[in-house]
């Protein structure tokens, strides 16, 4: 006899090493022509940690999540995932190896469902042929509910039930960036790099974002990259916060250490 | 459409839960006793498995050592679970009680000590933290079933809360171990036992625990069964509260009497497409569910195309015209028919069809008054919606309209097994077996709810030539102007509330020359208007002290007035500067407005409205989104029609 609710079988029944991510940033700069968007690098994010990364405007913060991601390629440095360099590879061959993100500005595809928008995202898992899927197969048929079943389970978990039919284009903001998250989810990534989640949310909208970031950090195990303006949630939630600079990281530590730490207390205060 | 096939013997001899027994084994798998959409996909429960779960559940109780006579409080929403933990807790003799989810922990704790509960159940994360925040006032509840595990992780460590999940597994372990206590448990139980508590709705003063036994669950539920003729497998969608007494009578009496399916909707949010899938045969719900409808079909239909818009004019025409010679028991001229049935083919077919209402049998509406407007409306839209009328203390709704008698303004005939009468100041009494055995250790207000043997209303009324019977309104909320004219407030605002304009409304008059009221608007139908003519607003308090918005709704007051009597009629009127809310405490968690309550927070505007000035100045609390209060100073404008 079993209560269901609340218990997503596939998604939680990932294996440990299957969720395994380690990412290490060594001495990682980057130009835009004259312009030093990022200088000497070095950080490590370990399995299991809610990492986030702070700073001032044109700090630099998402040109290093673009590194990661692969959508910017850094000028010198290496960036290492799961003992694998990853510094030269295409965005969608990070994805492959199990880094999934989120955007700044919203990048859902508008004229889709919300549906639609997940269903894509396990693109990356069918293993069925095209004749096969022509002939809908009972395999591919099998494979098919399968991922069904994941994307609603990550539905219920972001409780947009409601809007599982509706189009992006006509949803609110907040509404999109749960939609986003749950798309980044659907890759079952390894290693997920959330950009400004909170930007442009209501207090409302954030304490939930706030719940569902912390859920899936604590009960699934997702390691998580996060980059934040908001500085009260991230002293809140993170295990280890980055603060860069104008390129720099001038400090890193739990939230305790940032808070007493001098430079950060300059750099943010005056 | 299934045979019944329901017991033969009188089951009114039966518990609750010995009921759902003898159907598990009646129907057993071949009918689905309860449906749910949960991940998307509709799951089903046949009444083996309905039975299954209820043993499982109540042995899972037994293991908490929940004995019969205690009594159980229930925090939760509209899912199977509810069934299972209710029935369980029942079937152990217990005494359930059904709380609302949007209970305020001060709320919760007083509803907890009064029943001095042994057990909750809390659907999920929400109510769980408010019940650790009451913690040391409740310290008589042993332990807290929480169904919904997520957000739970943080909490394991707390020995006072358990899941069902492992409620489910102590049970099963427990039947193992003693596989006749259950069967033990079932028949010790006595149809006069009580069965449940409701907590009425308190207009006035505190709220009442109503309880109910066995008997008066399965009394409703044969009464309505045979009323409207329910058959197995039929479905019913269950979406007002548990606490309610709607759900409650149905889940327990009619669907377990019948044998209906209860389908449980994935979140409240998805109920109108979920409705769509389902196709439920009968409905009944609170008046507010209808006007809301309403107002969305006429805002929806505005916005139309111009062909659209002219072709709903033209269908609600021919069908008003088509329902207003009904009413009369005319027969329709043969060309009037085919429009109608054109009408029905192009516009009323397809939009009950979008919004989900294309197979109700029966819709019913209750709770408060509903504006006869609103049924015309949708009775000439071809949905046969129908007025009844019901007290929790009577055990639920026993007074419905019958078929082809549309009369909007009645509330219509007793089922059948109900006897109704009224007194010497028309004060409505009710007779049956369902009534209730009295209220929860209060002994004097029991007695004062009956006059030999007959259940005193509280509403007053008047049966009409055809034997249907009239609310006038609550008998002590009848109120008398200056000179001594008498009027009910309920019945100007239902008129004013079907603006689609006109969210809330409270009116005043007692002992006045003549009748004011205070207006909440409708921020969505208001600020589209707003937009639409290109008037910038921010905020509530904004939008409704605008010079333009006053105007609009001075104008829909004016047109409401033409349909009222002349000593009812409103002579001024005040848009007030933020929306009536439960957690206000100015309207109950049913949405019905605390009249005496407003009359006191709000004297000041009131008494300006007496007075010979255009604008005043008032403070006033305001509940902000995030739960902050705060205070502010507004100016208030005063509008005479």
């Amino acid at each position: 006899m079993k209560a269901y609710r609340g218990q997503p079988e596939i998604f939680a029944a990932r294996q440990e090493k299957d969720r395994y991510a380690d990412l290490e940033i060594r001495d990682l700069s980057l130009n835009f022509g004259g312009v030093k968007a990022l200088t000497n690098i070095d950080l490590k994010v370990r399995n299991g940690e809610l990492y986030a990364v702070i700073g001032p405007n044109g700090a630099g913060k998402t040109s290093l999540m673009n590194c990661i991601t692969g959508f910017y390629k850094p000028k010198s440095g290496r960036i290492i995932f799961n003992d694998r360099d990853i510094t030269r590879m295409h965005a969608h061959n990070l994805v492959k190896i199990g880094i999934g993100r989120t955007f700044q500005n919203i990048e859902l595809f508008p004229g889709m469902t919300v549906l639609a928008n997940m269903l894509l995202a396990r693109h990356l898992y069918c293993r069925y042929s095209f004749p096969g899927a022509g002939l809908y197969l009972p395999s591919v048929r099998r494979e098919e509910v399968r991922h069904r079943r994941l994307i609603e389970e990550l539905i219920d978990f972001l409780e947009i039930q409601a809007i599982r039919n509706k189009n992006v284009a006509s949803l609110p903001y907040g509404l999109m960036k749960r939609v986003e998250l749950g798309r980044a989810l659907a890759l079952e990534p390894r290693l997920l790099v959330l950009d400004e989640p909170f930007a442009g949310m209501t207090l409302e909208e954030k304490e939930d974002m706030v719940r569902f970031i912390t859920e899936i950090n604590e009960v699934w195990g997702q390691t998580i990259v996060l980059v934040e303006h908001d500085m009260a949630i991230v002293m809140s939630i993170s295990h280890r916060i980055a603060v860069l600079n104008f390129g720099e990281m001038i400090a890193e530590g739990t939230a305790d250490e940032i808070g007493r730490h001098p430079e950060v207390i300059r750099a943010y205060l005056g | 459409m299934i045979e019944q096939k329901s017991g033969t013997t009188d089951d009114r001899t039966l518990t609750l839960p010995q009921l759902l027994a003898q159907q598990a084994g009646v129907l057993g798998k071949d009918f689905t006793a309860i449906r749910e959409k949960a991940y998307g996909i509709w799951h089903t429960f046949n009444w083996e498995e309905y039975l299954r779960y209820v043993r499982i559940t109540a042995m899972g109780l037994a293991a908490l050592g929940l004995r019969r006579g205690e009594n159980v409080i229930l925090i939760l929403n509209n899912h199977p679970e509810w069934l299972f933990t209710e029935i369980g807790a029942q079937a152990l003799g217990a005494v359930t009680m059904n709380v609302f989810t949007s209970a305020t922990p001060d709320e919760l704790q007083s509803s907890i000590q009064r029943t001095q509960a042994a057990l909750v159940i809390a659907q999920d994360q929400e109510q769980v933290d408010k019940l650790i925040e009451i913690h040391g006032h409740i310290s008589h509840v042993r332990q807290v079933v929480y169904i919904d595990p997520t957000g739970m992780r943080s909490y394991r460590d707390m020995t006072w809360l358990q899941s069902y999940a492992d409620l489910l597994q102590a049970g099963e372990e427990l039947d193992r171990k003693s596989p006749d206590l259950f069967e033990q448990e079932l028949n010790r139980g006595k149809s006069k036992d009580i069965a449940l508590m409701i907590q009425t709705s308190g207009t006035t003063g505190m709220s009442k625990l109503a309880m109910l036994s066995h008997r008066s669950m399965t009394s409703i539920g044969k009464q309505w069964t045979q009323a409207i003729s329910l058959n197995s497998g039929e479905n019913w969608l269950s979406m007002s509260p548990p606490a309610w007494i709607v759900d409650q009578m149905w889940g327990f009496g009619v669907s377990l009497y019948s044998g209906m399916t209860m389908n449980f909707p994935e979140t409240p949010e998805t109920v109108t497409e979920d409705f769509r899938e389902i196709g439920p045969s009968v409905i009944i719900t609170a008046s507010r569910f209808w006007e809301d409808l309403a107002s969305k079909i006429r805002v929806k239909m505005a916005d139309a195309g111009w062909i659209k818009r002219r072709l709903f004019h033209w269908a609600e025409k021919t069908g008003r015209a088509t329902i207003a010679k009904q009413s009369v028991g005319e027969e329709a001229a043969w060309h009037q028919k085919l429009l109608h049935r054109f009408a029905a083919w192009f516009v009323y077919e397809p939009l009950l069809d979008r919004i989900g209402c294309a197979h109700f049998r029966n819709a019913y509406t209750g709770g408060h008054p509903i504006s006869p407007d609103v049924i015309r409306f949708f009775q000439a839209i071809g949905l046969n919606l129908k007025q009844c009328y019901g007290l929790t203390e009577a055990g639920g709704i026993f007074q419905v309209q019958p078929d082809h008698q549309v009369k909007p303004e009645t509330v219509g005939k007793p089922l059948p097994g109900v006897e109704i009468m009224l007194d010497a100041d028309q004060e409505v009494m009710v007779k049956s077996d369902s009534l209730f055995s009295g209220y929860y250790r209060d002994f004097q207000t029991t007695e004062k709810a009956f006059h030999n043997g007959w259940l005193k209303t509280g509403d007053a009324g008047y049966i009409d030539q055809d034997g249907h019977l009239i609310i006038i309104g609550r008998k002590e909320d009848i109120i008398k102007n200056k000179s001594g004219q008498a009027f009910s407030p309920d019945f100007i605002e239902t008129r004013l509330k079907f603006s689609p304009y006109i969210k809330e409304a409270v009116t005043f008059g007692e002992s006045r020359p003549f009748i004011t009221a205070m207006v909440n608007i409708d921020m969505e139908n208001v600020g589209n208007w707003a937009e639409e003519r290109l008037i910038p607003f921010t905020t509530y308090l904004d939008l409704s002290q605008q010079k333009a918005v006053e105007d609009l709704i001075g104008n829909e007051i004016r047109e409401i007035n033409k349909q009222l009597p002349e000593i009812m009629k409103i002579r001024k009127f005040l848009l007030l500067y933020k929306l009536l809310d439960a957690d206000d405490e100015e309207l109950t968690r049913t949405g019905k407005v605390r009249r005496r309550f407003i009359y006191g927070l709000y004297l000041q505007l009131i008494e300006s409205m007496y007075r010979e000035i255009s604008q005043v100045e008032t403070k006033g609390k305001i509940r902000y989104r995030d739960g902050r209060v705060g205070e502010i100073t507004t100016k208030v404008n005063i509008s005479t029609i």
